[in-house]
């Protein structure tokens, strides 16, 4: 019986081990371009997210949308135009994507004539942990990841609540989060 | 019986020198109540006759284990065999691995500067929170409306199995009421 225990007590730590090495798909390339002039960068840390608790929402939408974020610890973005640097070809959607762990599951793929979309979950039990997504096409490379306890109908709610267009987001990215 | 003869036997019997017929005329002596043979081997003669037919009822095994657990407990010097020597050791060795794999994480041969350093770069790219939240906003309605292209393809289909379920029903009905008027 004793011996039982020990193997169960070893097992969930083992597994809390291989959790804490799987967490964060997007540190790998952010240790790798994050201070990359080429690459935008952006962190949301868990302690912003709980500072957006005191964000004065000024519309329904925004309230829905504050909503929608409970549960997530933080966000990070990577992502590089080549159009900007034409000559520099610092890494491709084929190659992002064969960095991921085995322990990411793939969620959804997309392949369109100008843009291919991954989306990864890493699940801790019934729970995803992690939404991973990647999307490339057309010389851009976006890496997305999505850290905390993730609604996938919350998610995708959010498009149809909200009338403001997100698919223009790559187009701004530039300007706003551009790495120092 | 000669008296002198069965005190004989019975020195030899207490000697453990007598033969299985030296006792058995023994015992014919003490079942005939002859003189000569002591209180003492009577007695005994007498109580192995007693015991004899003696069987193990069914309730001895559980009486005994009964018996047995119940003296565990009390406790006595634990004997540190190999085995157990072997169980400890491998237990050591594995929470020696996990706190060698724990270390390995956090630390990553880092010295605390250089971990200081990485927090740093890792920290927060907006300082003020509406800024940050609008920009989260903008990031996850991305996502979203990626979410839910992937899914048309998936509601087309459900779309498709619908028609294709409603059109068969609407098939079977008709076949009714053709079989109904003939």
């Amino acid at each position: 019986m004793k011996t039982r225990n020990i193997i169960s007590l070893l097992s969930v730590l083992l597994l809390s081990i291989s959790v804490l090495q799987a967490q964060d798909a997007i540190d790998k390339y952010f240790e790798k371009y994050a201070d990359n002039p080429e690459f935008t960068s952006i962190i949301v840390s868990s302690k912003m997210f709980e500072l957006f608790a005191n964000v004065q929402v000024d519309s329904p939408e925004n309230s829905d949308f504050k909503d929608a974020i409970k549960g997530l610890k933080g966000i990070k973005i990577l992502a590089y135009d080549q159009s900007e640097s034409p000559n520099i070809q610092l890494t491709d959607f084929k190659s992002a994507i064969k960095k991921i762990g085995p322990e990411y599951e793939v969620l959804m793929s997309i392949d369109d004539k100008d843009e291919k979309v991954r989306f990864y979950i890493l699940e801790s039990g019934d729970i995803i942990k992690e939404l991973f997504m990647v999307v490339g096409g057309n010389g851009n490379l976006f890496l997305m990841s999505l850290v905390g306890d993730i609604d996938l109908e919350k998610m995708s709610s959010l498009s149809k609540k909200m009338n403001i267009g997100g698919m223009n987001y790559l187009e701004n990215l530039d300007e706003k989060g551009k790495t120092k | 019986m000669d008296s002198n003869r069965l005190k004989l036997l019975e020195k030899r019997y207490w000697a453990g020198e007598s033969s299985l017929d030296e006792e058995h005329e023994l015992k014919e002596a003490v079942r005939n109540d002859a003189d000569g043979v002591s209180f003492e081997l009577v007695s005994l003669f007498q109580e192995i006759a007693q015991n004899k037919d003696q069987i193990l009822d069914a309730d001895f095994d559980s009486d005994f284990w009964q018996k047995a657990n119940n003296e565990k407990g009390k406790g006595g010097a634990r004997i540190f065999t190999l085995s157990l020597f072997m169980r400890y050791a491998a237990v050591g060795i594995i929470l020696f691995g996990i706190t060698f794999a724990l270390w390995n994480i956090v630390l990553k041969d880092e010295p605390v500067e250089a971990i200081a350093q990485t927090e740093m770069t890792t920290g927060d790219t907006y300082n003020d929170p509406q800024v940050a939240f609008e920009e989260t906003k903008r990031a996850l309605l991305f996502a979203s409306e990626k979410l839910n292209k992937g899914k048309e393809p998936i509601k087309e289909i459900k779309r498709f199995y619908n028609a294709k379920v409603s059109i068969a029903g609407m098939q079977t009905d008709s076949m009714n009421t053709k079989k109904k008027t003939k």
